[in-house]
């Protein structure tokens, strides 16, 4: 019956349905505040659920050539990476309950909505769509340096604690790990990498509309166009989620004021993705990669240190 | 006579008969060796199964059979049949001499079975060095790179075969036996110790090709033939040196943390700067090279950690990585066969006419990158546990923990590249579906990238708890209560697979009831170019990650990699030519100087006679 719970848990609540209606939602809440910083309406509510019907009675084309099972399997895969992780950091906040070692199977979980991507592009057998694809590649070889550094801040701070909940626990206990000087560094960081995670400006290399058209999704249309941006919503609900969960605190106890926090923590984190994206240009790949393998992990390292040195002398605010 | 003595001597005697077999036998040979190689592997099931009673000569033991040494004979018996099998449809009559080929192939079958089941250390060492001699005949395949790179091989492995020999002296100093399946413990504190641990585990990393001994994988795997490198280096030679790195950590000495954290640390080095190197790379085999020298790391890692659920990782990781990365290198031979090339830039969209092959690669490519719920994955997971619960070592558990992980992203990175330049991107010509891989091509792929899904699934019930801990039995504090108490309510990849399953078939649900039925197929469109236009643009898997080469500190590290200036067996071979070219223009040919010499030489003894008699001393 345990399997039946998790179905449960993966396709109802918090998992898939669940993601796919928060993930709408705050895609509206994106472009509604897009719309605002260009100082336009912007669209109904239910426009991203429109978009998505849509799509799914467009024609679907293929690349001649281009090899179908990995054309139409690779969007799956990414669908499949984004449930879990939402599924996984849902379970955690709601039930409390996980699994020894869930935050390397999260972080490993979250690059598959990018490799996703990727796939796509390279079976798409199209230059541009190749082009794009090594973009994302290097793109997450960029980020996922100081991200794993920004993460392990955490755990040091909780003496090696590996698990979703207890690193909740943790922070219901002691106070979330954002309110010591090494958790603050830790979560700049990891806003940036969540940014980059989610190919949106100035890390949106991958679709580059300006010169790759669309890049990596190039040839997609239909359907499985569709499934990519139900993807890139469902990672709107789990990214900035799983940010919370690890660095800020959750809920902050699972009372209705705490729920209400954590929402409110969670918005704060979707606003500030959207105004970022709408104030900067698209960064070149090399300067991104630099980027993030230059300040940001020379500031990732500083928070790990800052909290290896306070855990070893016992200070809470470092 | 024991059972044991079988699988080392029977393919060792079929193997010196294939070598002597007349030329018209030369197309049954490879049957013959199929066989044999069955024949191998159905003793090795015997003698694991039967637990026979160890070989003693004179009350000494010589060979004898526990538990990591059957898992050892069993992978070894594994895969050699599997790649004994491939070999079989590879070649094409004429492209190899048949007796020199599977006479190597099986004699090297033989001496690695003598390794796993060797009780006595001056044993292990014969067989240990028997290996190095059909790896250095298949790599010497006639032509110039392969000479120079065998003998490259030879040397390595020859050097740190003698160190392990050194190694063996020395821990007879400490125990007075040559027994290694004696659960000595020898605490490292003598001279003699601390010498034998070091002499070990250097003949170890070298022979699994970890780093700074790393350099004659890479060029092995570009130089002789497929089959003989998915079975030797890419499988055997991991299982063998990472067996021997296991002893010296759980039975033979009781190693101090120094040393732990030495051996952790290069595993973190290994598994990042190999992966960087293999980034880079154009060569297909090469680049495959290069991952078997970085996956090697992570066995390192895990064993070092001297923590249950690391020991255990590791020793999961080298079996999953000799399933991954033979079935890779059988992948890649398939596609050179199929197009003649191992140059990334000259392959591409091989995935059309190949799909069985593809889908084998993909599953192994995902499998080495860590992505769940494959078996790299699980392996890798338990690695990562481990090293967080060897908190006690201070804090450089947080250094090679992001090394490891990171690592795991570049590897991703580079498999992406290979899949892209050799089965998807835009091929160089129209690939016509033509032959397939024959059937016995086939069938070792798909058997190795169903184990990569297998175990992944099944990581704990069937890895860990059928085939990695029965292996560790005996060993203290490594059994299934340890492993469970770290791992309560561990990483069900199970129930993880069965939700996946499920997303996949939501994503399935989605395209039925869609237009995806009636999918049209159409030009791809490049710029709004057409025809003979647009094929000129294409992206060549050499320019995926140029612009990550190009950046500051990396060009140079790039640059100076390409001019060997990390390849220890080229500095070594660069300081010999130093200092003998400096005795060569001594050797001028020229009677003066050496008359000089010798007058030199005559003055140089005479004084050192005078002042060791006191004579110079007293008239002084």
């Amino acid at each position: 019956m345990k399997i039946l719970t998790d179905l449960w848990a993966f396709l109802i609540f918090p998992g898939f349905v669940f993601m796919a209606v928060l993930g709408m939602l705050v895609s509206w809440i994106d472009r509604k505040v897009t719309a605002r910083v260009q100082y336009r309406v912007g669209p109904p509510l239910l426009q991203p659920l429109w978009d998505l019907l849509k799509l799914l009675g467009k024609e679907t084309v293929v690349p001649r050539g281009a090899s179908r099972l990995a054309f139409f399997g690779a969007p799956l895969i990414g669908l499949a990476g984004a449930v879990f992780v939402g599924t996984m950091v849902g379970v955690a906040m709601f039930f409390g309950e996980g699994f020894y070692g869930d935050l390397i199977v999260a972080i490993y979980m979250l690059v598959l909505p990018s490799l996703a991507i990727i796939m796509g592009g390279i079976a798409s057998k199209n230059p541009l769509a190749s082009v794009g694809a090594s973009r994302e590649m290097k793109l997450i070889v960029g980020y996922e340096l100081p991200f794993i550094l920004a993460l392990l801040v955490p755990v040091i701070q909780s003496g090696g604690q590996l698990r979703l909940t207890g690193l909740l626990e943790h922070q219901y206990a002691n106070g979330s790990f954002a309110a010591s000087i090494s958790g603050v560094i830790a979560l700049v960081v990891v806003i940036l990498c969540m940014q980059a995670k989610m190919g949106l400006v100035p890390f949106d290399q991958a679709e580059a509309e300006t010169e790759l058209t669309g890049g990596a999704l190039i040839e997609y249309s239909g359907p499985a166009l569709a499934i990519y941006k139900l993807t890139k919503m469902l990672m709107f609900y789990a990214v900035p989620m799983f940010v919370v969960a690890v660095l800020w605190g959750g809920f902050g106890g699972l009372t209705a004021w705490g729920i209400a926090l954590g929402v409110v923590k969670y918005l704060v984190l979707v606003v500030l993705m959207t105004l970022i994206r709408n104030t900067n240009p698209r960064l070149r790949i090399e300067h991104a990669v630099k980027f993030f393998w230059g300040v940001v992990s020379v500031l990732a390292v500083c928070s790990v240190v800052l909290a290896a040195i306070g855990t070893y002398l016992g200070i809470e605010w470092m | 006579m024991s059972l044991l003595i079988w699988p080392i001597a029977l393919p060792i005697i079929v193997g010196a008969l294939v070598f002597c077999a007349p030329r018209g036998l030369a197309k049954y040979l490879k049957w013959f060796s199929v066989v044999a190689a069955a024949t191998t592997f159905g003793l090795c099931i015997t003698c694991v199964a039967e637990a026979p009673p160890s070989w003693t000569v004179n009350g000494e033991v010589l060979l004898a059979l526990d538990g990591l040494g059957s898992l050892v004979l069993l992978g070894v018996g594994f895969f050699s049949l599997l790649m004994t099998l491939y070999s079989a449809g590879f070649f094409k009559p004429g492209d190899i001499s048949e007796s020199y080929y599977y006479g190597n192939i099986l004699l090297s079958v033989g001496a690695a079975c003598g390794v796993a089941v060797a009780s006595n250390l001056i044993l292990l060492a014969l067989f240990w060095g028997l290996l190095g001699i059909p790896l250095y005949l298949l790599i010497n395949t006639g032509s110039e790179r392969g000479n120079t790179v065998a003998k490259k091989t030879l040397l390595i492995l020859g050097g740190t075969d003698s160190v392990l020999l050194l190694g063996i002296a020395a821990f007879f100093v400490s125990t007075g036996s040559f027994d290694m399946l004696v659960k000595s413990q020898v605490p490292v504190v003598s001279v003699a110790a601390w010498f034998g641990v070091i002499c070990i585990i250097i003949a170890a990393l070298a022979k699994a090709g970890a780093m700074p001994f790393h350099t004659w994988v890479p060029d092995a795997s570009e130089t002789a033939p497929v089959p003989a490198v998915a079975m030797l280096p890419a499988s055997l030679d991991k299982l063998l040196g990472i067996y021997l790195l296991a002893r010296v950590f759980l039975t033979m000495y009781h190693i101090p943390n120094s040393v732990k954290i030495a051996c952790m640390l290069i595993g973190a080095g290994t598994i990042v700067f190999a992966v960087m190197a293999a980034m880079m790379q154009h060569n297909l085999r090469r680049l495959l090279g290069f991952h078997a020298v970085s996956q090697v790391g992570y066995m390192v890692l895990g064993i070092a950690t001297g923590t249950a659920i690391g020991v255990v990782g590791g020793l999961f990781h080298m079996l999953n990585h000799a399933i991954y990365k033979s079935c890779l290198f059988l992948a890649a031979g398939a596609a050179e066969k199929r197009t003649g090339e191992t140059e990334l830039a000259r392959m591409g969209g091989l995935a059309k006419v190949m799909p069985l092959t593809f889908v084998a690669a993909v599953v192994a490519a995902f499998a080495i990158s860590g992505i769940p719920p494959l078996n790299g994955f699980a392996s890798k997971w338990m690695v990562y546990n481990g090293i967080i619960a060897a908190k006690d070592m201070g804090f450089v558990w947080v250094i090679v923990l992001v090394a490891a992980m990171f690592g795991s992203a570049l590897t991703l990175a580079s498999f992406v590249k290979v899949l892209h330049s050799v089965f998807l991107g835009q091929p160089k010509e129209p690939r016509q579906a033509g032959k397939q891989p024959g059937i016995l091509m086939l069938v070792p792929m798909l058997v190795l990238s169903g184990l990569c899904i297998l175990l992944g699934i099944f990581a704990v019930r069937l890895g860990v708890n059928k085939i990695i801990l029965p292996a560790l039995a005996g060993i203290e504090g490594i059994d299934e209560a340890a492993f469970n108490q770290t791992l309560a309510g561990s990483w069900g990849s199970g129930t993880a697979t069965i939700l996946l399953i499920a997303a996949l078939i939501v994503g399935l649900i989605i395209y039925l009831f869609s237009t995806f039925t009636r999918a049209r197929e159409d030009e791809s469109y490049v710029g709004g170019e057409v025809g003979t236009r647009a094929e000129m643009y294409n992206f060549e898997g050499v320019e995926f990650y140029k612009t990550v080469g190009e950046m500051p500190l990396l060009k140079n590290l790039y640059k100076q990699a390409d001019a060997k200036w990390y390849d220890l067996y080229e500095q070594l071979r660069r300081t010999t030519f130093y200092i003998t070219g400096w005795l060569r223009k001594l050797h001028d040919g020229v009677l003066h100087t050496y008359v000089t010499w010798c007058v030199v030489g005559l003055v140089v003894i005479l004084w050192w006679l005078l002042y060791s008699y006191k004579i110079l001393g007293r008239a002084f």
